[in-house]
Protein backbone atom coordinates (compact mmCIF):
# COMPACT_ATOMS: atom_id res chain seq x y z
CA UNK A 1 0.00 0.00 0.00
CA UNK A 2 1.42 3.41 -0.97
CA UNK A 3 2.16 6.05 1.62
CA UNK A 4 -0.68 8.20 0.22
CA UNK A 5 -3.21 5.44 0.88
CA UNK A 6 -1.79 4.87 4.34
CA UNK A 7 -1.98 8.56 5.26
CA UNK A 8 -5.50 8.97 3.92
CA UNK A 9 -6.66 5.92 5.79
CA UNK A 10 -5.06 7.05 9.02
CA UNK A 11 -6.36 10.60 8.74
CA UNK A 12 -9.85 10.03 7.37
CA UNK A 13 -10.91 6.38 7.70
CA UNK A 14 -9.51 5.34 11.06
CA UNK A 15 -10.39 8.66 12.64
CA UNK A 16 -13.92 8.49 11.21
CA UNK A 17 -14.65 5.08 12.70
CA UNK A 18 -12.93 5.98 15.97
CA UNK A 19 -14.94 9.19 16.36
CA UNK A 20 -18.19 7.46 15.48
CA UNK A 21 -17.63 4.22 17.37
CA UNK A 22 -20.57 4.87 19.73
CA UNK A 23 -22.80 5.68 16.74
CA UNK A 24 -21.96 2.39 15.03
CA UNK A 25 -22.34 0.45 18.27
CA UNK A 26 -25.77 2.00 18.69
CA UNK A 27 -26.76 1.07 15.14
CA UNK A 28 -25.47 -2.48 15.57
CA UNK A 29 -27.21 -2.71 18.94
CA UNK A 30 -30.51 -1.52 17.50
CA UNK A 31 -30.29 -3.70 14.41
CA UNK A 32 -29.09 -6.79 16.26
CA UNK A 33 -31.04 -6.29 19.44
CA UNK A 34 -34.55 -5.67 18.21
CA UNK A 35 -34.63 -7.44 14.87
CA UNK A 36 -34.21 -11.11 14.12
CA UNK A 37 -32.72 -12.36 10.83
CA UNK A 38 -36.09 -12.94 9.15
CA UNK A 39 -37.16 -9.41 10.20
CA UNK A 40 -34.13 -8.10 8.35
CA UNK A 41 -34.97 -10.12 5.25
CA UNK A 42 -38.61 -8.99 5.38
CA UNK A 43 -37.53 -5.37 5.66
CA UNK A 44 -35.07 -5.76 2.78
CA UNK A 45 -37.76 -7.39 0.64
CA UNK A 46 -40.00 -4.42 1.37
CA UNK A 47 -37.24 -2.01 0.30
CA UNK A 48 -36.56 -3.74 -3.03
CA UNK A 49 -40.24 -4.35 -3.84
CA UNK A 50 -40.50 -1.10 -5.87
CA UNK A 51 -38.34 1.81 -7.00
CA UNK A 52 -40.26 4.06 -4.60
CA UNK A 53 -39.50 1.99 -1.49
CA UNK A 54 -35.90 1.61 -2.70
CA UNK A 55 -35.62 5.36 -2.17
CA UNK A 56 -35.81 4.77 1.62
CA UNK A 57 -32.39 3.05 1.97
CA UNK A 58 -31.02 5.47 -0.63
CA UNK A 59 -32.13 8.40 1.53
CA UNK A 60 -30.48 6.81 4.59
CA UNK A 61 -27.25 6.28 2.63
CA UNK A 62 -27.40 9.88 1.45
CA UNK A 63 -27.66 11.05 5.07
CA UNK A 64 -24.75 8.81 5.98
CA UNK A 65 -22.76 10.26 3.08
CA UNK A 66 -23.46 13.77 4.34
CA UNK A 67 -22.17 12.68 7.72
CA UNK A 68 -18.96 11.42 6.10
CA UNK A 69 -18.54 14.62 4.06
CA UNK A 70 -19.16 16.75 7.12
CA UNK A 71 -16.59 14.77 9.08
CA UNK A 72 -13.96 15.01 6.34
CA UNK A 73 -14.41 18.75 5.83
CA UNK A 74 -14.38 19.48 9.57
CA UNK A 75 -11.29 17.37 10.03
CA UNK A 76 -9.36 19.41 7.45
CA UNK A 77 -9.95 22.60 9.43
CA UNK A 78 -8.03 21.26 12.44
CA UNK A 79 -4.57 22.86 12.64
CA UNK A 80 -2.81 19.52 13.15
CA UNK A 81 -4.18 18.31 9.81
CA UNK A 82 -2.61 21.13 7.78
CA UNK A 83 -0.04 18.71 6.39
CA UNK A 84 -2.77 16.87 4.49
CA UNK A 85 -3.00 19.75 2.01
CA UNK A 86 0.27 18.54 0.46
CA UNK A 87 -2.00 15.94 -1.10
CA UNK A 88 -3.06 18.42 -3.77
CA UNK A 89 0.48 18.41 -5.19
CA UNK A 90 -0.06 14.83 -6.43
CA UNK A 91 -1.18 14.16 -10.02
CA UNK A 92 -4.92 14.54 -10.45
CA UNK A 93 -5.46 10.89 -11.41
CA UNK A 94 -3.57 9.68 -8.35
CA UNK A 95 -5.61 12.00 -6.13
CA UNK A 96 -8.88 10.57 -7.46
CA UNK A 97 -7.81 6.94 -7.13
CA UNK A 98 -6.53 7.39 -3.58
CA UNK A 99 -9.58 9.35 -2.56
CA UNK A 100 -12.02 6.85 -4.09
CA UNK A 101 -10.34 4.06 -2.14
CA UNK A 102 -10.38 6.09 1.06
CA UNK A 103 -14.03 7.15 0.75
CA UNK A 104 -15.10 3.64 -0.24
CA UNK A 105 -13.75 2.47 3.11
CA UNK A 106 -15.72 5.16 4.89
CA UNK A 107 -18.86 4.04 3.04
CA UNK A 108 -18.36 0.34 3.85
CA UNK A 109 -21.49 0.08 6.06
CA UNK A 110 -23.64 1.48 3.22
CA UNK A 111 -21.88 -0.78 0.65
CA UNK A 112 -22.41 -3.91 2.73
CA UNK A 113 -26.11 -3.31 3.20
CA UNK A 114 -26.37 -2.17 -0.43
CA UNK A 115 -24.76 -5.42 -1.60
CA UNK A 116 -27.30 -7.37 0.45
CA UNK A 117 -30.18 -5.43 -1.10
CA UNK A 118 -28.83 -5.69 -4.65
CA UNK A 119 -28.26 -9.44 -4.28
CA UNK A 120 -31.78 -9.85 -2.95
CA UNK A 121 -33.21 -7.70 -5.75
CA UNK A 122 -31.34 -9.74 -8.35
CA UNK A 123 -32.63 -12.95 -6.78
CA UNK A 124 -36.24 -11.77 -7.05
CA UNK A 125 -35.54 -10.18 -10.46
CA UNK A 126 -36.31 -6.64 -9.26
CA UNK A 127 -33.75 -5.27 -11.69
CA UNK A 128 -34.83 -1.66 -11.35
CA UNK A 129 -34.24 -1.78 -7.58
CA UNK A 130 -30.87 -3.48 -8.12
CA UNK A 131 -29.92 -0.82 -10.67
CA UNK A 132 -31.06 2.00 -8.37
CA UNK A 133 -29.13 0.58 -5.43
CA UNK A 134 -25.92 0.09 -7.42
CA UNK A 135 -26.10 3.45 -9.19
CA UNK A 136 -27.03 5.27 -5.99
CA UNK A 137 -24.01 3.91 -4.13
CA UNK A 138 -21.63 4.69 -7.01
CA UNK A 139 -22.99 8.25 -7.24
CA UNK A 140 -22.63 8.71 -3.49
CA UNK A 141 -19.05 7.41 -3.58
CA UNK A 142 -18.18 9.79 -6.41
CA UNK A 143 -19.88 12.66 -4.61
CA UNK A 144 -18.14 12.15 -1.25
CA UNK A 145 -14.77 11.74 -3.04
CA UNK A 146 -15.33 14.90 -5.08
CA UNK A 147 -16.37 16.95 -2.03
CA UNK A 148 -13.37 15.75 -0.02
CA UNK A 149 -10.98 16.34 -2.93
CA UNK A 150 -12.48 19.77 -3.46
CA UNK A 151 -11.90 20.52 0.22
CA UNK A 152 -8.29 19.41 -0.06
CA UNK A 153 -7.72 21.54 -3.15
CA UNK A 154 -9.29 24.63 -1.56
CA UNK A 155 -7.81 24.71 1.95
CA UNK A 156 -9.41 26.84 4.63
CA UNK A 157 -12.03 28.59 2.49
CA UNK A 158 -13.09 32.00 3.70
CA UNK A 159 -16.52 31.68 5.23
CA UNK A 160 -18.69 34.60 6.21
CA UNK A 161 -20.79 34.11 9.33
CA UNK A 162 -24.54 34.04 8.66
CA UNK A 163 -26.15 37.49 8.66
CA UNK A 164 -28.58 36.44 11.40
CA UNK A 165 -25.69 35.46 13.69
CA UNK A 166 -23.99 38.78 13.05
CA UNK A 167 -27.22 40.62 13.85
CA UNK A 168 -27.73 38.65 17.07
CA UNK A 169 -24.13 39.23 18.16
CA UNK A 170 -24.46 42.95 17.50
CA UNK A 171 -27.83 43.38 19.16
CA UNK A 172 -27.60 41.11 22.18
CA UNK A 173 -25.09 40.01 24.78
CA UNK A 174 -25.36 36.35 25.66
CA UNK A 175 -26.19 35.69 29.31
CA UNK A 176 -24.04 33.04 30.98
CA UNK A 177 -26.66 30.24 31.07
CA UNK A 178 -26.77 30.38 27.27
CA UNK A 179 -22.99 29.81 26.98
CA UNK A 180 -23.22 26.10 27.75
CA UNK A 181 -26.45 25.60 25.82
CA UNK A 182 -24.92 27.01 22.63
CA UNK A 183 -21.69 25.08 23.22
CA UNK A 184 -23.41 21.74 23.72
CA UNK A 185 -25.84 22.22 20.83
CA UNK A 186 -22.94 22.98 18.49
CA UNK A 187 -20.80 20.17 19.82
CA UNK A 188 -23.22 17.41 20.82
CA UNK A 189 -26.35 18.13 18.82
CA UNK A 190 -27.38 14.48 18.65
CA UNK A 191 -26.91 14.00 22.38
CA UNK A 192 -29.07 17.01 23.24
CA UNK A 193 -31.83 16.02 20.82
CA UNK A 194 -31.53 12.32 21.69
CA UNK A 195 -31.64 12.69 25.48
CA UNK A 196 -34.46 15.27 25.31
CA UNK A 197 -36.51 13.11 22.92
CA UNK A 198 -35.86 10.02 25.01
CA UNK A 199 -37.00 11.82 28.17
CA UNK A 200 -40.09 13.18 26.42
CA UNK A 201 -41.05 9.74 25.06
CA UNK A 202 -40.58 8.08 28.47
CA UNK A 203 -42.55 10.79 30.20
CA UNK A 204 -45.35 10.77 27.60
CA UNK A 205 -45.54 6.99 27.79
CA UNK A 206 -45.75 7.00 31.57
CA UNK A 207 -48.27 9.85 31.71
CA UNK A 208 -50.47 8.19 29.08
CA UNK A 209 -50.57 4.98 31.12
CA UNK A 210 -52.52 6.88 33.76
CA UNK A 211 -55.35 7.21 31.20
CA UNK A 212 -55.64 3.44 30.89
CA UNK A 213 -55.80 2.34 34.53
CA UNK A 214 -55.46 3.54 38.12
CA UNK A 215 -51.89 3.90 39.31
CA UNK A 216 -50.40 5.67 42.30
CA UNK A 217 -47.44 8.09 42.14
CA UNK A 218 -44.88 5.27 41.87
CA UNK A 219 -45.27 4.76 38.14
CA UNK A 220 -44.55 8.42 37.49
CA UNK A 221 -41.69 8.36 40.00
CA UNK A 222 -40.02 5.45 38.21
CA UNK A 223 -40.43 7.34 34.92
CA UNK A 224 -38.78 10.36 36.53
CA UNK A 225 -35.84 8.21 37.67
CA UNK A 226 -35.31 7.14 34.04
CA UNK A 227 -35.60 10.76 32.86
CA UNK A 228 -33.15 11.82 35.57
CA UNK A 229 -30.73 9.12 34.35
CA UNK A 230 -30.99 10.47 30.81
CA UNK A 231 -30.12 13.95 32.09
CA UNK A 232 -26.81 12.92 33.62
CA UNK A 233 -24.65 13.06 30.51
CA UNK A 234 -25.75 16.63 29.83
CA UNK A 235 -25.01 17.49 33.47
CA UNK A 236 -21.55 15.96 33.05
CA UNK A 237 -20.94 17.97 29.89
CA UNK A 238 -22.04 21.18 31.62
CA UNK A 239 -19.67 20.38 34.46
CA UNK A 240 -16.85 19.81 31.98
CA UNK A 241 -17.67 23.05 30.18
CA UNK A 242 -17.57 25.09 33.37
CA UNK A 243 -14.45 23.49 34.79
CA UNK A 244 -12.40 22.77 31.70
CA UNK A 245 -13.50 24.44 28.47
CA UNK A 246 -14.59 27.68 30.16
CA UNK A 247 -12.62 27.32 33.38
CA UNK A 248 -12.21 31.07 33.55
CA UNK A 249 -15.41 30.70 35.61
CA UNK A 250 -13.48 29.17 38.47
CA UNK A 251 -11.37 32.30 38.83
CA UNK A 252 -14.31 34.70 38.81
CA UNK A 253 -15.47 36.28 42.05
CA UNK A 254 -18.83 34.51 42.17
CA UNK A 255 -20.31 33.34 45.45
CA UNK A 256 -21.29 29.69 45.74
CA UNK A 257 -25.04 30.40 45.72
CA UNK A 258 -24.62 32.42 42.52
CA UNK A 259 -22.59 29.65 40.90
CA UNK A 260 -25.29 27.12 41.82
CA UNK A 261 -28.05 29.38 40.51
CA UNK A 262 -26.22 29.94 37.20
CA UNK A 263 -25.68 26.22 36.65
CA UNK A 264 -29.21 25.25 37.70
CA UNK A 265 -30.68 27.97 35.43
CA UNK A 266 -28.72 26.54 32.51
CA UNK A 267 -30.19 23.09 33.11
CA UNK A 268 -33.68 24.38 33.72
CA UNK A 269 -33.59 26.01 30.28
CA UNK A 270 -32.63 22.65 28.77
CA UNK A 271 -35.36 20.95 30.79
CA UNK A 272 -38.13 23.34 29.70
CA UNK A 273 -39.72 20.86 27.23
CA UNK A 274 -39.79 18.15 29.91
CA UNK A 275 -41.24 20.52 32.50
CA UNK A 276 -43.80 21.66 29.93
CA UNK A 277 -44.96 18.10 29.23
CA UNK A 278 -45.07 17.23 32.91
CA UNK A 279 -47.20 20.27 33.73
CA UNK A 280 -49.57 20.16 30.74
CA UNK A 281 -50.15 16.39 30.70
CA UNK A 282 -50.09 15.73 34.40
CA UNK A 283 -52.69 13.02 35.23
CA UNK A 284 -55.77 14.23 37.02
CA UNK A 285 -55.71 11.20 39.35
CA UNK A 286 -52.49 12.48 40.94
CA UNK A 287 -52.46 15.48 43.27
CA UNK A 288 -50.97 18.90 42.60
CA UNK A 289 -48.50 18.20 45.41
CA UNK A 290 -47.16 15.24 43.41
CA UNK A 291 -46.59 17.59 40.47
CA UNK A 292 -44.58 19.93 42.69
CA UNK A 293 -42.66 16.96 44.11
CA UNK A 294 -41.91 15.76 40.57
CA UNK A 295 -40.53 19.15 39.53
CA UNK A 296 -38.50 19.31 42.72
CA UNK A 297 -37.17 15.80 42.05
CA UNK A 298 -35.83 16.87 38.63
CA UNK A 299 -34.33 20.02 40.13
CA UNK A 300 -32.70 17.97 42.89
CA UNK A 301 -31.25 15.68 40.21
CA UNK A 302 -29.25 18.61 38.81
CA UNK A 303 -27.86 19.43 42.25
CA UNK A 304 -27.20 15.81 43.14
CA UNK A 305 -25.16 14.92 40.06
CA UNK A 306 -23.23 18.17 40.12
CA UNK A 307 -22.33 17.43 43.73
CA UNK A 308 -21.20 13.93 42.78
CA UNK A 309 -19.15 15.30 39.87
CA UNK A 310 -17.40 17.85 42.08
CA UNK A 311 -16.59 15.24 44.71
CA UNK A 312 -14.14 13.46 42.41
CA UNK A 313 -13.05 13.52 38.78
CA UNK A 314 -15.00 10.63 37.29
CA UNK A 315 -14.97 9.54 33.67
CA UNK A 316 -18.23 8.78 31.88
CA UNK A 317 -17.95 5.04 32.41
CA UNK A 318 -17.53 5.35 36.19
CA UNK A 319 -20.30 7.92 36.28
CA UNK A 320 -22.72 5.72 34.36
CA UNK A 321 -22.11 2.82 36.75
CA UNK A 322 -23.00 5.18 39.58
CA UNK A 323 -26.08 6.41 37.72
CA UNK A 324 -27.21 2.82 37.29
CA UNK A 325 -26.65 2.02 40.96
CA UNK A 326 -28.40 5.17 42.20
CA UNK A 327 -31.35 4.55 39.85
CA UNK A 328 -31.76 0.99 41.14
CA UNK A 329 -31.70 2.20 44.76
CA UNK A 330 -34.23 4.94 43.95
CA UNK A 331 -36.56 2.49 42.19
CA UNK A 332 -36.43 0.12 45.16
CA UNK A 333 -37.20 3.00 47.53
CA UNK A 334 -40.06 4.09 45.26
CA UNK A 335 -41.50 0.57 45.17
CA UNK A 336 -41.58 0.71 48.98
CA UNK A 337 -43.67 3.89 48.63
CA UNK A 338 -41.00 6.32 49.79
CA UNK A 339 -42.50 9.74 49.04
CA UNK A 340 -40.98 11.66 46.12
CA UNK A 341 -40.47 14.63 48.40
CA UNK A 342 -38.19 12.57 50.65
CA UNK A 343 -36.13 11.35 47.68
CA UNK A 344 -35.95 14.85 46.20
CA UNK A 345 -34.94 16.35 49.55
CA UNK A 346 -32.29 13.67 50.02
CA UNK A 347 -30.82 14.33 46.58
CA UNK A 348 -31.07 18.07 47.13
CA UNK A 349 -29.22 18.02 50.45
CA UNK A 350 -26.53 15.52 49.36
CA UNK A 351 -25.94 17.37 46.09
CA UNK A 352 -25.72 20.80 47.65
CA UNK A 353 -23.46 19.55 50.44
CA UNK A 354 -21.01 17.88 48.04
CA UNK A 355 -21.10 20.85 45.66
CA UNK A 356 -20.31 23.35 48.44
CA UNK A 357 -17.69 21.15 50.03
CA UNK A 358 -15.75 20.11 46.96
CA UNK A 359 -16.14 22.93 44.43
CA UNK A 360 -12.90 24.72 45.25
CA UNK A 361 -11.02 21.46 45.74
CA UNK A 362 -12.07 19.99 42.42
CA UNK A 363 -9.58 19.50 39.63
CA UNK A 364 -9.73 17.52 36.42
CA UNK A 365 -6.98 14.96 36.63
CA UNK A 366 -7.48 14.31 32.94
CA UNK A 367 -6.96 17.99 32.11
CA UNK A 368 -3.45 17.62 30.77
CA UNK A 369 -4.34 14.60 28.67
CA UNK A 370 -7.23 16.48 27.10
CA UNK A 371 -5.21 19.65 26.64
CA UNK A 372 -2.65 17.82 24.54
CA UNK A 373 -5.20 15.87 22.59
CA UNK A 374 -7.25 18.95 21.62
CA UNK B 1 -1.67 45.36 48.91
CA UNK B 2 0.41 42.37 50.04
CA UNK B 3 0.43 38.85 48.70
CA UNK B 4 1.69 36.28 51.15
CA UNK B 5 2.27 32.57 50.56
CA UNK B 6 3.26 30.08 53.24
CA UNK B 7 3.84 26.37 52.78
CA UNK B 8 2.27 26.62 49.34
CA UNK B 9 2.14 23.25 47.59
CA UNK B 10 0.73 22.35 44.19
CA UNK B 11 0.22 18.68 43.47
CA UNK B 12 -1.12 16.76 40.51
CA UNK B 13 -2.48 13.36 41.44
CA UNK B 14 -0.30 13.18 44.54
CA UNK B 15 2.89 14.32 42.77
CA UNK B 16 4.25 17.58 44.09
CA UNK B 17 5.16 19.84 41.21
CA UNK B 18 5.82 23.09 43.06
CA UNK B 19 6.41 24.35 46.58
CA UNK B 20 6.80 27.86 47.93
CA UNK B 21 7.89 27.74 51.57
CA UNK B 22 7.52 31.46 52.26
CA UNK B 23 6.87 34.45 50.03
CA UNK B 24 5.70 38.01 50.63
CA UNK B 25 5.13 40.32 47.68
CA UNK B 26 4.36 44.03 47.78
CA UNK B 27 3.13 46.23 44.92
CA UNK B 28 5.54 46.18 42.02
CA UNK B 29 6.61 43.90 39.22
CA UNK B 30 7.72 40.40 40.11
CA UNK B 31 9.24 38.33 37.36
CA UNK B 32 8.91 34.57 37.55
CA UNK B 33 11.41 32.64 35.50
CA UNK B 34 11.67 28.95 34.85
CA UNK B 35 12.11 26.41 32.14
CA UNK B 36 9.17 25.09 30.17
CA UNK B 37 7.23 22.70 32.37
CA UNK B 38 8.80 24.00 35.57
CA UNK B 39 5.39 24.89 37.04
CA UNK B 40 5.01 28.62 36.35
CA UNK B 41 1.59 28.28 34.81
CA UNK B 42 0.43 25.92 37.57
CA UNK B 43 1.54 28.51 40.14
CA UNK B 44 -0.30 31.25 38.28
CA UNK B 45 -3.45 29.21 37.80
CA UNK B 46 -3.43 28.23 41.47
CA UNK B 47 -3.00 31.82 42.62
CA UNK B 48 -5.79 32.87 40.25
CA UNK B 49 -8.11 30.34 41.87
CA UNK B 50 -8.41 28.18 38.76
CA UNK B 51 -6.66 25.19 40.31
CA UNK B 52 -6.82 23.92 43.88
CA UNK B 53 -3.66 24.16 45.95
CA UNK B 54 -2.58 23.71 49.52
CA UNK B 55 -1.05 26.14 51.95
CA UNK B 56 -1.62 29.70 53.00
CA UNK B 57 -2.36 32.13 50.16
CA UNK B 58 -3.51 35.55 51.23
CA UNK B 59 -3.98 38.91 49.58
CA UNK B 60 -4.15 41.56 52.30
CA UNK B 61 -6.84 40.20 54.64
CA UNK B 62 -8.40 37.88 52.10
CA UNK B 63 -7.42 34.23 52.20
CA UNK B 64 -7.83 32.13 49.04
CA UNK B 65 -9.43 29.24 50.94
CA UNK B 66 -11.42 31.15 53.55
CA UNK B 67 -12.66 34.02 51.38
CA UNK B 68 -12.81 32.46 47.91
CA UNK B 69 -15.10 35.11 46.41
CA UNK B 70 -13.45 38.19 47.90
CA UNK B 71 -9.97 36.90 47.07
CA UNK B 72 -10.94 36.20 43.47
CA UNK B 73 -12.35 39.70 43.09
CA UNK B 74 -8.83 41.05 43.64
CA UNK B 75 -6.99 38.65 41.34
CA UNK B 76 -6.96 38.88 37.55
CA UNK B 77 -5.14 36.50 35.27
CA UNK B 78 -4.20 36.47 31.62
CA UNK B 79 -3.17 33.10 30.22
CA UNK B 80 -0.17 32.56 27.97
CA UNK B 81 -2.28 31.05 25.22
CA UNK B 82 -5.86 32.13 25.87
CA UNK B 83 -8.67 30.07 24.46
CA UNK B 84 -12.38 30.90 24.58
CA UNK B 85 -15.46 29.15 23.19
CA UNK B 86 -15.54 30.04 19.49
CA UNK B 87 -19.15 31.18 19.42
CA UNK B 88 -18.69 33.88 22.07
CA UNK B 89 -17.88 37.45 21.12
CA UNK B 90 -15.44 39.75 22.90
CA UNK B 91 -18.55 41.70 23.91
CA UNK B 92 -20.06 38.62 25.62
CA UNK B 93 -16.85 37.96 27.53
CA UNK B 94 -16.03 41.55 28.48
CA UNK B 95 -19.55 42.24 29.70
CA UNK B 96 -19.92 38.94 31.58
CA UNK B 97 -16.50 39.02 33.25
CA UNK B 98 -16.79 42.80 33.72
CA UNK B 99 -20.07 42.36 35.59
CA UNK B 100 -18.60 39.75 37.94
CA UNK B 101 -15.57 41.96 38.60
CA UNK B 102 -17.75 45.04 39.14
CA UNK B 103 -16.10 46.83 36.26
CA UNK B 104 -17.92 49.95 35.07
CA UNK B 105 -19.14 50.18 31.48
CA UNK B 106 -16.80 53.13 31.08
CA UNK B 107 -13.81 51.06 32.16
CA UNK B 108 -14.82 48.22 29.83
CA UNK B 109 -15.12 50.59 26.86
CA UNK B 110 -11.87 52.29 27.72
CA UNK B 111 -9.80 49.09 27.90
CA UNK B 112 -11.45 47.65 24.79
CA UNK B 113 -10.66 50.86 22.91
CA UNK B 114 -7.07 51.03 24.13
CA UNK B 115 -6.31 47.53 22.88
CA UNK B 116 -8.18 48.15 19.63
CA UNK B 117 -10.59 45.33 20.37
CA UNK B 118 -13.56 47.48 19.33
CA UNK B 119 -12.74 46.60 15.72
CA UNK B 120 -13.82 43.01 16.38
CA UNK B 121 -15.81 43.46 19.57
CA UNK B 122 -18.98 41.90 18.16
CA UNK B 123 -17.29 39.13 16.16
CA UNK B 124 -17.08 35.60 17.50
CA UNK B 125 -13.79 34.31 18.95
CA UNK B 126 -13.48 31.62 16.29
CA UNK B 127 -12.63 34.38 13.80
CA UNK B 128 -9.78 35.81 15.92
CA UNK B 129 -6.07 35.44 15.33
CA UNK B 130 -3.83 34.45 18.26
CA UNK B 131 -2.82 38.12 18.67
CA UNK B 132 -6.46 39.22 18.85
CA UNK B 133 -7.17 36.53 21.47
CA UNK B 134 -4.14 37.67 23.46
CA UNK B 135 -5.33 41.28 23.43
CA UNK B 136 -8.76 40.17 24.63
CA UNK B 137 -7.21 38.10 27.41
CA UNK B 138 -5.07 41.04 28.53
CA UNK B 139 -8.06 43.40 28.42
CA UNK B 140 -10.00 40.99 30.65
CA UNK B 141 -7.07 40.96 33.10
CA UNK B 142 -7.41 44.69 33.73
CA UNK B 143 -11.17 44.76 34.40
CA UNK B 144 -12.36 45.78 37.86
CA UNK B 145 -9.94 46.88 40.57
CA UNK B 146 -7.44 44.04 40.83
CA UNK B 147 -4.83 44.04 43.55
CA UNK B 148 -2.90 41.24 41.89
CA UNK B 149 -2.56 40.91 38.13
CA UNK B 150 -0.95 37.73 36.85
CA UNK B 151 0.34 37.89 33.29
CA UNK B 152 1.63 34.66 31.77
CA UNK B 153 3.87 35.51 28.79
CA UNK B 154 2.08 38.81 28.14
CA UNK B 155 4.28 39.88 25.22
CA UNK B 156 3.93 36.88 22.93
CA UNK B 157 1.94 37.41 19.72
CA UNK B 158 1.36 41.08 20.61
CA UNK B 159 2.09 43.83 18.11
CA UNK B 160 4.18 46.82 19.19
CA UNK B 161 1.18 49.09 19.66
CA UNK B 162 -0.55 46.62 21.97
CA UNK B 163 2.68 46.16 23.92
CA UNK B 164 2.79 49.89 24.58
CA UNK B 165 -0.83 49.82 25.75
CA UNK B 166 0.03 46.95 28.07
CA UNK B 167 3.01 48.85 29.47
CA UNK B 168 0.80 51.91 30.03
CA UNK B 169 -1.77 49.81 31.88
CA UNK B 170 0.90 48.17 34.02
CA UNK B 171 2.35 51.57 34.93
CA UNK B 172 -1.13 52.79 35.79
CA UNK B 173 -1.68 49.69 37.92
CA UNK B 174 1.61 50.28 39.73
CA UNK B 175 0.48 53.78 40.64
CA UNK B 176 -2.58 52.14 42.26
CA UNK B 177 -0.49 49.72 44.36
CA UNK B 178 -1.13 46.66 42.19
CA UNK B 179 1.08 43.62 42.38
CA UNK B 180 2.13 42.23 38.99
CA UNK B 181 3.33 38.67 38.66
CA UNK B 182 4.78 38.21 35.22
CA UNK B 183 6.41 35.34 33.41
CA UNK B 184 8.13 36.15 30.17
CA UNK B 185 10.83 34.67 28.04
CA UNK B 186 11.23 38.11 26.49
CA UNK B 187 12.86 40.98 28.33
CA UNK B 188 10.51 43.59 29.74
CA UNK B 189 13.33 45.99 30.64
CA UNK B 190 13.22 47.68 27.24
CA UNK B 191 9.79 49.11 28.09
CA UNK B 192 11.11 51.01 31.11
CA UNK B 193 9.38 48.68 33.51
CA UNK B 194 11.56 48.16 36.55
CA UNK B 195 11.40 44.67 37.93
CA UNK B 196 11.31 44.65 41.74
CA UNK B 197 12.01 40.96 42.26
CA UNK B 198 13.05 38.08 40.09
CA UNK B 199 12.23 34.52 41.04
CA UNK B 200 13.15 31.26 39.45
CA UNK B 201 11.63 27.82 39.81
CA UNK B 202 14.33 25.23 40.36
CA UNK B 203 13.90 21.75 41.77
CA UNK B 204 10.15 22.35 42.09
CA UNK B 205 10.71 25.29 44.42
CA UNK B 206 10.26 29.00 43.84
CA UNK B 207 13.37 30.86 44.94
CA UNK B 208 14.32 34.53 44.84
CA UNK B 209 17.31 35.45 42.69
Amino acid sequence: MSITHTILQKVFVREFYRSNASFFLLVIGLAGGFMRSYDHIALAEFFISSWLTMLIPLAVWALYTLKVINFNLELMVRPEQDFIFHFNLLPRRGQWLSMLACCALQLVPAFLYGLFLVALAAKYQFYLSAFLGTTGLIVLLLYVSWRTLNGLNHPHPDSKPPALNEYINKTFTKPYPVFFIEWVIRRETLLVIGSTLFSIIILLGVLNLYNTDVYDFRLLAIGLVVVAGAMVQLIQLAHRFENFHFNIMRGLPLSMPRRVVLTVTTHLLLLLPIFGILITRFPSQLSFVTLLESLLFLLATILFWNGILYQRDRDLEALMKLVFGVSIVLIILILFKTPLLVLASLKFVIGLYLWMKYYYRFEYLSTQIEATSN
Amino acid sequence: MTLSLRQFVKRYGGNTILTVPELVLHPGIHWIKGENGSGKTSLFRSLAGLLPCQGHVQLDELNLHQHPTGYRRLVNYSEAEPCYPGFLTAKDLVQFIGSTRQSSTHQQHDIVKQFGINAYFEKTCDTYSSGMLKKLSLALAFLGNPGLVILDEPLITLDEQARLVLVRLIKNGLSHNTIFLISSHQSIDEYNLSVDNTFVITNKTLVRL
